[in-house]
């Protein structure tokens, strides 16, 4: 089929594309399932909603159907009961869809691994865009993996993220306490 | 009442973080992702207290099997950070300061696969972190 297309076709769609993106800027539609979880991831994405994170002034908004979203974002260790419930959701969004597995469990299982009740991770089920670890992950990691999933990542206008080495263990976890 | 609001929000200011387009400070107590200093650690002489610690197995400790000589039946440490809660416990284990946490918080990738670091200790000259390094891209070294 792209063979086909001449030369000012190709270029009238790369045309609609950026011009698209421009008005757009890539926003996103966001459907969030619950495969699982224990609360703590949800306690984080609820906080990118807050003043001080707002991750709507980058366009990423949440719907309450998944027939409006763009993006599905799981968390959780993908419980048995949890399966035909996040299948469901999957299929009746529109493509393009991306999925999204944040935290530790949805990611591979995390603590839970695999077991008769849970099935570790989300990427058994479903074809996995971005893991977003942590467990839970910050709501930074977490916009930078959303930007990661829409491909904005080099918004990111600092390259230095500064790194602070240091062995930062809780009191109660250093050797000899 | 609403002019006592106007004025309390004109002195408070903008409070929204400016991540992805400026630096971002850490609290003071967050933890980041453990990283491991393959040259300082100790899994070539037999250790593995890190991998006791670990509660989600992120950590393990594995023999390579391959056809070159130089790698073959070497222990393999590797650092699952799809698996790992940042818990800080292998940290407090190890023995050789190999593990430290680092603030970071970039942590998104595209395959689970980016997610795995892992070190090969051949035989003769204790860690090698020159695989270290190619075995992740360089990402999370």
């Amino acid at each position: 089929m792209a063979d086909t297309l001449d030369t000012a076709t190709r270029d009238a769609a790369d045309q609609l594309q950026a011009r698209v993106q421009r008005l757009l800027g890539h926003s996103l539609h966001i459907r969030h399932v619950d495969a699982g979880s224990c609360n703590a991831c949800e306690a984080e994405i609820k906080m990118l909603l807050n003043p001080y994170y707002d991750i709507q002034r980058l366009g990423i908004f949440f719907t309450v159907t998944p027939r409006h979203a763009d993006m599905l974002l799981v968390t959780g260790c993908m419980t048995r009961a949890m399966v035909d419930p996040l299948r469901q959701t999957y299929e009746a969004m529109p493509d393009p869809r991306l999925v999204v597995a944040v935290g530790a469990c949805a990611c591979s299982g995390g603590i839970f691994g695999q077991s008769a009740y849970t099935l570790g991770g989300i990427g058994n089920i479903l074809p996995v865009d971005v893991y977003i670890p942590g467990c839970p992950p910050t709501p930074l990691t977490l916009i930078h993996g959303l930007l990661l999933a829409l491909g904005r990542a080099e918004q990111r206008m600092h390259r230095d993220t500064r790194q602070v080495k240091s062995s930062r263990v809780l009191p109660m976890l250093a050797p000899g306490a | 009442m609403i002019l006592s609001w106007l004025r309390r929000g004109l002195r408070t200011g903008v409070l929204t973080t400016r991540y992805p387009a400026g630096c971002e400070e850490m609290p003071l107590d967050f933890r980041g992702r453990p990283a491991l200093d393959a040259d300082r650690c100790l899994a070539g002489q037999g250790c593995d207290r890190c991998v006791q610690a670990c509660l989600p197995a992120a950590l393990s400790l594995t023999t390579v099997t391959s056809n070159d000589p130089k790698t073959t039946s070497a222990p393999q440490l590797t650092l699952d950070y799809s698996r790992c809660i940042m818990c800080g416990l292998c940290v407090a284990a190890c023995p050789a300061d190999a593990l430290h946490m680092v603030g970071d918080y970039e942590l998104a990738s595209t395959t689970s696969d980016d997610l795995r670091v892992s070190a090969v200790f051949t035989q003769e000259d204790g860690a090698s972190s020159r695989d270290y390094e190619e075995k992740n891209n360089g990402r999370y070294a």
